[in-house]
């Protein structure tokens, strides 16, 4: 039909890999020009495969809810729906690279990119026959079995293995006689040869066969219903419980798994125990990719049961966890806890605490990479529950050159609770990174502990002050009367009252905390104010009042009633709620 | 067109139920006579259903296309509990070679009795123009029956059953020469082959269950491979399957036995016992199963059911045979199904390491004998349904004096003893008899007297030799 007008459908919607049927290379067929009824119905079916095709490309080219996708799927089942009103069945004769109607092409062409027709004769599709009251969901499926059949390994399935599965109820297609295709072997063509001999020569002359004597039966005997033997026969079955059976198996998956942990204790041969392996090995990533920890869970159990009672089989089953413990099967299942999927953690948690000997090395690689919190708290709950994470492998990463490696192993040596960490925290301390410094300030304050605290005070030192803040916060909060003098030695330094007002607050709450009445000359002086050169600046002051308020000794208390009738408003002020403070606390002692 | 409108879930379900009442009529009316209440009270529920949506909507028209059923053109959906009823029904009117029916406003319920009965009752010679004339000639005139719509095989379907069994011998044949030479299985050949198995099994279940009384013991494997498909699909058919699961199982039990290549063949057909170490090997044969298919790659659900199949097919219903197990709590529907369609199979097959093997009756009888125990009792009865207690290839003795290859069951439950038998031997050779047929005064005027055994003969094929004229 070269040179006709192109049907409307086909201008309707442009996208990918849009053409004509003209440009498409739709021909007239052998006989020329058909009449007009015939040239309506040649139109329709033009149009109904151009629709077909479009619908093919965008399916193939974007996702099912694309609206592309979507609308050209609409616009294929209307057409359909439109030809098939008309002409009642549309049938299409499946060529190598078109589809004719009748005896007219009504697609195809060389140079078609995706040509449908094409792909559907590869797989030995000869006809489609499309059938009045086809339904929007027949169309859908027909359209992605169509894209499915493209990406499937073709060894395995082909089109019309598809096809049938999908058990249309408006579509008949043919398909070619599977003998005609296939590899030639050794006897090929005599099987089928000795068959129909064999069928052909019983069923034709059954008189020449020996039958021997005949057993006698009759009523009430074997053969009969009247047998009580026979009452199972009459015995009614439910389709539904059968229905139903099925439906509750296991998943298949599962029930393979366990055929192969049969034959991986049972098999005889190294091949067959190797292959088993890995098929195990298979089904344990699939079920770890697809979040199913609990089918996982229940195989890693089975697995090492069998290890214990089955010791000639530990080598292939250690092989096997080992496997699934590595941090490439690991990393998705734990960081996609940082998605949508935080729910999933206490599964996870529980698989990774079963697998956790073969594990944790995965899990200490992995934290190094943690970013998120739900991920970092499922590896440190796995890592520190029971015995937890043998420390060489959390320690073995101290060194590494990326801080934040660093950082995730201090932050495990602080949640394993070993008091052998602080040794390793001490190294920490004095890492580059201010961050790692103040992981590590958090993790000893985590151990506690002389060593700890000693360690802890020192920080106070630390060149930044976020490291300062935190490890003044942390002897606040260990109350370590011990760390009083070198908290006040950094208060009375002379570049203290240069320091950030928030640094200046924390260091004299700390100093409230941890401080005996030894300190309150230094205070006095300090709030005060008057130096030899200038005042105090006011943070200073309102400093000293606040850490008299927190250490609440009845000296602190009269010298806070004095300072709360002082010249200034803020500082008596500040007087009065520390003294406040400061009575709220002696109650409570 | 836009998106079907979503239909009202009341209309489905009424068009459901009507399906299902008049499905549940036709199969009462082959079991009871019409004054029976249970036929009675089927009648009247259809009935009411009929008048009320005839004089709600008009005329009704229930059709069918590819074992789909649409009520006034709009498809029923079914789940699969529904499977089972739809197929009766479906192959009900199949039989006839009626397409569609159409109940017309006013029907009687005399008219429709009439309708179920004339329908229900033919056998198996009958046609659409026999049963049109049959029911004019009984006054059912509110009822009017169309022929199918045009399908897509365009094969003589008399020819269909043999080339079907024919090219899974021939599959087999090029499985066994794959897997020898170490190379890839072709699955998707196999899909095609066993999926065509399926189609013609959903025609008629007889054409290819009669084909497995052929056994060959030199291609063994072949045929054996072959018969426990068919054997299979045909239980889960019964079972009421659907068409996907069909496949499933078709091709599980297709490959059940492909470990057996793996088995020395001196050790296979070694005429006499077997030693501990052959036995062995022997009992090996379902681990090689997994093993050759797991080396295939390409582990598909239905691969990977037939694995399972092809490891659980010798391990009884009570969880004895073999391979021991170590954990494994229980069998799988499919392979349960596989292991009474292979026994059944291997007992009745000539071997050359026995001198006679059991008949087909013997080997129903050892599989109701083993109910329970190595078999699924519930899969039992209806196994036995499905073939009779004279399983096709049966070749027993008439009380007429002739001898006679039984065919095919007999119809309908209480008909499993008396089957539809072809003489072979003695007088009217190659006529069929339907020893279920009682004369006027309600008796059998032909009954089953003996059962031969033609042992390493072999079987006689359970059809009509015309029927193989295209072959």
């Amino acid at each position: 039909m070269s040179g006709q007008e192109e049907p409307p459908s086909a201008r309707a919607m442009a996208q990918p890999g849009d053409e004509s049927p003209a440009q498409m290379g739709v021909r007239s067929g052998p006989l020329g020009r058909p009449d007009s009824d015939e040239r309506a119905s040649h139109d329709l079916a033009t149009e109904a495969c151009a629709a077909l095709y479009r619908a093919y490309r965008a399916a193939r080219f974007y996702p099912a809810n694309h609206p592309v996708a979507v609308e050209s799927l609409d616009a294929l089942s209307q057409t359909f729906a439109r030809t098939l009103d008309e002409i009642g069945s549309l049938k299409l004769t499946v060529m190598p690279e078109a589809f004719l109607f009748g005896d007219q092409a009504v697609f195809g062409g060389d140079g078609i990119r995706d040509n449908i027709a094409e792909l559907m004769f590869r797989d030995g599709i000869r006809s489609l026959t499309f059938h009045r009251g086809i339904e929007h969901e027949e169309v859908s499926e027909f359209v992605w079995t169509l894209v499915r059949a493209q990406e499937i390994g073709r060894e395995e399935q082909d089109l019309a293995t598809i096809l049938w599965d999908c058990d249309f109820a408006h579509l008949d297609y043919s398909v070619t006689d599977p003998l005609l295709e296939g590899d030639d072997w050794e006897g090929k063509g005599q099987v089928l040869e000795r068959f129909r001999a064999d069928l052909l020569d019983k069923a034709a002359h059954p008189e020449h066969i020996d039958l021997g004597t005949p057993t006698a039966t009759g009523p009430g005997e074997a053969g009969s219903l009247d047998d009580p033997a026979n009452s199972i026969i009459m015995q009614e079955f439910s389709s539904e419980a059968i229905s139903g059976q099925l439906e509750n198996e296991p998943d298949v998956l599962f029930e393979f798994l366990e055929v192969l942990t049969e034959v991986l204790v049972t098999g005889s041969t190294d091949e067959e125990v190797g292959s088993a392996s890995k098929a195990i090995s298979d089904v344990l990533s699939s079920y770890l990719d697809w979040g199913e920890f609990g089918s996982l869970t229940l195989a890693v159990r089975r697995l090492q049961s069998i290890s214990e009672t089955t010791p000639a089989r530990s080598t292939e089953i250690t092989g096997i966890l080992d496997g699934l413990a590595s941090p490439d099967a690991l990393r998705k299942s734990i960081f996609e806890l940082d998605g949508k999927l935080a729910e999933r953690r206490p599964q996870l948690e529980e698989l990774l605490y079963l697998l956790r000997h073969a594990a944790y090395p995965s899990l200490v690689e992995l934290l190094a990479e943690a970013g998120g919190k739900t991920s970092r708290k499922c590896i440190l709950n796995v890592c520190t529950m029971g015995e937890g994470v043998p420390l060489p492998l959390v320690t073995a990463k101290m060194n590494d050159p990326r801080w934040y490696v660093v950082r995730n192993m201090v932050f495990m040596l602080g949640a394993l609770g070993d008091p052998e960490a602080g040794s390793h925290l001490e190294g920490a301390l004095d890492h580059p990174d201010e961050r790692v410094r103040r992981e590590a300030v958090r993790s000893l304050s985590g151990l506690g502990g002389p060593r700890a605290n000693y360690l802890i005070t020192s920080s106070l030192t630390d060149p930044a002050p976020s490291v300062r803040i935190l490890a003044a916060r942390a002897l606040a909060r260990l109350g370590q009367p011990d760390a009083a003098a070198a908290i006040l030695t950094q208060i009375t330094s002379k570049d203290f009252p240069g320091r950030d007002d928030t640094e200046v607050e924390v260091f004299f709450e700390a100093l409230g905390e941890v401080a005996d009445d030894r300190a309150l000359p230094f205070l006095q002086d300090l709030w005060g104010g008057k130096t030899f050169l200038r005042s105090k600046p006011m943070a200073i002051r309102l400093g000293a009042l606040k850490a008299m308020g927190r250490m609440a000794t009845p000296e602190a208390m009269d010298i806070l009633a004095r300072a709360s009738r002082a010249g200034d408003e803020e500082l008596r002020r500040q007087a009065r709620r520390s003294l406040l403070e400061a009575e709220r606390r002696a109650a409570n002692r | 067109m836009s998106r079907p409108i979503a239909r009202d879930t009341a209309t489905d379900a009424f068009e459901r139920r009507l399906v299902h009442m008049l499905s549940g009529a036709l199969r009462t009316a082959e079991f009871h006579e019409r004054d029976n209440q249970v036929a009675v009270e089927g009648v009247d529920g259809l009935y009411r259903a009929l008048r009320e949506r005839t004089e709600t909507l008009g005329a009704t028209a229930i059709s069918t296309r590819n074992r789909h059923v649409f009520v006034d053109g709009e498809r029923v959906r079914m789940g699969a509990s529904d499977y089972l009823n739809l197929t009766s029904f479906i192959k009900t009117l199949d039989r006839w070679g009626v397409g569609s029916l159409t109940v017309l406003p006013g029907i009687t319920r005399d008219e429709l009795t009439a309708f179920i009965y004339g329908v229900a009752r033919g056998r198996r010679d009958g046609d659409l123009a026999t049963l049109q004339k049959r029911l004019i000639r009984d006054n059912v005139r509110s009822v009017e029956l169309g022929a199918p719509t045009e399908e897509g095989f365009a094969e003589d379907p008399e020819s269909l059953p043999v080339r079907t069994y024919g090219s899974c011998l021939e599959v087999m044949g090029e499985l066994h020469t794959a897997i020898v030479g170490n190379r890839q299985i072709r699955t998707r050949r196999v899909r095609r082959v066993t999926q065509s198995v399926v189609d013609q099994m959903m025609r008629d279940e007889y054409a290819l269950l009669a084909l497995t009384t052929i056994k060959r013991f030199d291609d063994h494997l072949f045929s054996h491979s072959t018969n426990v498909a068919v054997l299979s699909v045909a239980l889960g058919q019964r079972l009421g399957l659907q068409k996907s699961q069909l496949g499933e199982l078709c091709l599980a039990a297709f490959m059940h036995d492909l470990g057996k290549i793996a088995v020395p063949k001196g050790i296979l057909d070694k005429p006499g016992t077997l030693d501990d170490h052959e036995r062995e090997e022997i009992n090996q044969h379902p681990i090689h199963s997994v093993h050759i298919l797991l080396n295939q790659g390409n582990l598909s659900q239905s691969t990977l059911r037939a694995i399972i199949g092809g490891f659980e097919h010798h391990i009884n219903f009570d969880m004895s045979g073999y391979p021991l197990l170590s954990h494994k709590k229980g069998l799988t529907l499919f392979g349960r199904i596989i292991t009474l369609a292979d026994r059944f199979d291997a007992i009745s097959t000539p071997r050359v390491y026995r001198e006679t093997s059991f008949t087909p009756h013997q080997a129903i009888r050892h599989v109701i004998e083993h109910a329970g125990t190595q078999f699924d009792p519930e899969l039992v009865g209806v196994f036995v349904r499905m073939i009779g207690l004279y399983p096709p290839g049966t070749v027993v003795g008439l009380s007429s004096g002739d001898v006679a290859v039984s065919i095919q069951p007999g119809q309908g439950d209480r008909s499993v003893d008396r089957p539809l038998v072809r003489i072979i031997k003695g007088n009217d050779i190659g006529v069929s008899r339907d020893l279920s047929e009682t004369d006027d005064a309600g008796d059998y005027p032909l009954s089953i007297v003996g059962v031969y055994n033609p042992g390493n003969e072999g079987l006689f094929p359970a059809m009509d030799p015309e029927s193989l004229r295209h072959f």
